[in-house]
């Protein structure tokens, strides 16, 4: 009966300094994962297999429980059944705070903390953790804000930026921890194309300097098509197509034809 | 008609045993509070110092309506000399801590289920959780502390404020006529170190309470907008309740 809410929040945190080695990319493995909330099924035997360094994005229309996996592999939501492994690992089965991996996430909403300035969202794991003397952490900081195009705005507070700018800096928050896996979701929601495309330029730069693992949840196509390695397609909990780029363009799927050509079919001649 | 009451007792179990589990995490986390001290004194400043002149003008009017109130009634029979005595100990043992708690789960209750349901709501506690802090200990166990030692602080000015209302009324109100140092010879005589005592032990649980409810309810909000106005409410609804019923219990136990 009380299996709900803070059942996994009595968290002892870990004691002294975390540590803070360089981004590596992960594999991430994900098999027979089933989810589903109040007898409804959200996710039904979902099974991935991610490359260490790969850009992968899961596309997909709203409410086919993309955002729902996403949850799965940062531990937020536990799988009814299935598992994921991360470079061999079990998440689930391993105690918070003894992961050999690193991952953050990138919200929807940005999830800035609003009475913390941009310096402070960005610094504030290293801070918690003490990861390193002040000093060290202000260049930390600095450095993950220019790495988004963001230098020089620590000072500023979280209510004078754009929605493109939060974006950025929740990037560079999830930056600060040095992520062998990163993940977005719904990175160019309530952004528009222009704000979309620097985003995304952005994320792209990070794959060139960065040796991470990302994964994109997004139902912007042009965004998924640009950035990725791989896509995947997630439709009705159920994934129903994996490929390259090219590979989910040119499929003869019919839930991939119909999602390519309702989110494409103001744009003349591509498919 | 039974299902539905079997119902509202399993809500209210499992309302009971999250309390219980938040609460247990909160004070582990107490050991951590060291580190958090920034958070806890601005925290401890918004209670404290935020509520402080609002509570001492309502114990002040408190003080003043129960002297005359009480004050006039006694004098019907000669007897008001006891005012002193009767304002102490209204404002030492019960209203003090009681009104104060009240004022506090009104306004700095509300304002935590608010804070930390929007943060809910938008998705900040889920980025606590992937930044690997604990919410339980960056939110919850420093607004905890903050009202443990803030709110018997703003007790101990409220009875102070409102005995002086108190002798004020008595002094100047030609009906009671009790001078200031027949009023304060009374009070001694009837509140020792124990009232004291009791009432700041009363001020410190009902502190706790005005903290760990806004928290869990802030915790619990689902929804947007409409959520977070639904667990303000309820937040204050439930402190409420929580501090009338603690309140008979721990008069009860220290009888």
């Amino acid at each position: 009966m009380f299996s709900g809410l803070f059942a996994d929040w009595f968290v002892p945190e870990p004691h002294g300094v975390a540590n803070y080695a360089e981004p590596r990319g992960v594999a991430l493995r994900i098999e027979g994962l089933s989810k589903a909330f109040d007898g409804q099924v959200v996710l039904r035997d979902i099974s991935l297999d991610i490359a260490a360094g790969e850009t992968f994005s899961i596309i997909g229309p709203s409410g086919t429980g993309k955002s729902v996996l996403l949850k799965h592999i940062v531990r937020l939501i536990e799988p009814d059944t299935g598992s994921i492994r991360i470079d061999g690992e079990d998440i689930y089965d391993a105690g918070k705070g003894a992961l050999s991996y690193r991952y953050s996430m990138v919200f929807q909403t940005s999830a800035l903390f609003n009475s913390l300035t941009v310096g402070e969202n960005v610094g504030l794991w290293l801070r918690e953790k003490r990861v390193c003397p002040e000093e060290r952490i202000r260049a930390i900081v600095a450095e993950k804000l220019a790495l988004v195009g963001l230098e020089g705005h620590e000072d500023k507070s979280i209510s004078e930026l754009s929605g493109g700018m939060k974006k950025r800096v929740a990037i560079a928050r999830s930056l600060a921890m040095n992520p062998d896996l990163i993940l977005y979701d719904e990175p160019t929601a309530e952004l528009d194309p222009v704000t979309s495309d620097e985003l995304a330029q952005v994320i792209m730069d990070l794959k060139v300097k960065v040796n991470l693992t990302t994964v994109i949840v997004t139902h912007d196509l042009s965004f998924a098509l640009y950035l990725s390695d791989r896509i995947a397609m997630i439709d009705g909990g159920e994934i129903v197509a994996v490929g390259t780029p090219d590979e989910i363009k040119n499929s003869q799927n019919p839930v991939v034809r119909k999602f390519l050509y309702t989110t494409t079919k103001g744009i003349k001649g591509e498919f | 008609m039974i299902e539905a009451i079997g119902r509202q007792l399993l809500n209210l179990a499992q309302t009971t045993g999250e309390m219980v589990r938040l609460f247990a995490q909160t004070v582990y986390f107490f050991r951590e509070a060291p580190r958090n001290l920034p958070a806890i004194f601005r925290q401890t400043a918004e209670v404290g110092i935020g509520t402080l002149p609002v509570a001492l003008v309502l114990a002040l009017f408190v003080g003043m309506v129960l002297a005359l109130q009480t004050g006039s009634e006694l004098a019907l029979y000669g007897t008001q000399e006891v005012i002193g005595a009767i304002v102490g100990l209204s404002m030492v043992k019960e209203l003090g801590p009681v009104m104060t708690s009240l004022l506090v789960a009104g306004r700095v209750g509300s304002a935590m289920a608010a804070e930390v349901g929007a943060m809910q709501v938008y998705e900040e506690i889920d980025a606590l959780r992937t930044l690997e802090i604990s919410p339980v200990r960056y939110l919850a166990m420093p607004r905890l502390l903050a009202c443990l030692v803030a709110v018997p602080c703003l007790v101990i000015f409220a009875m102070l404020v409102g005995i002086a209302g108190g002798a004020f009324i008595s002094d100047v109100n030609p009906l009671i006529n009790v001078p200031y140092n027949v009023y304060y010879e009374n009070m001694i005589r009837a509140i020792g170190y124990e009232e004291i005592l009791k009432g700041l032990t009363k001020a410190t649980v009902f502190g706790g309470i005005v903290a760990h409810v806004g928290c869990y309810v802030g915790f619990k909000t689902k929804g947007g907008a409409r959520g977070i106005g639904q667990s303000t409410t309820r937040a204050v609804v439930m402190s409420f309740v929580m501090i009338l019923v603690a309140d008979y219990f721990l008069s009860r136990l220290m009888m």
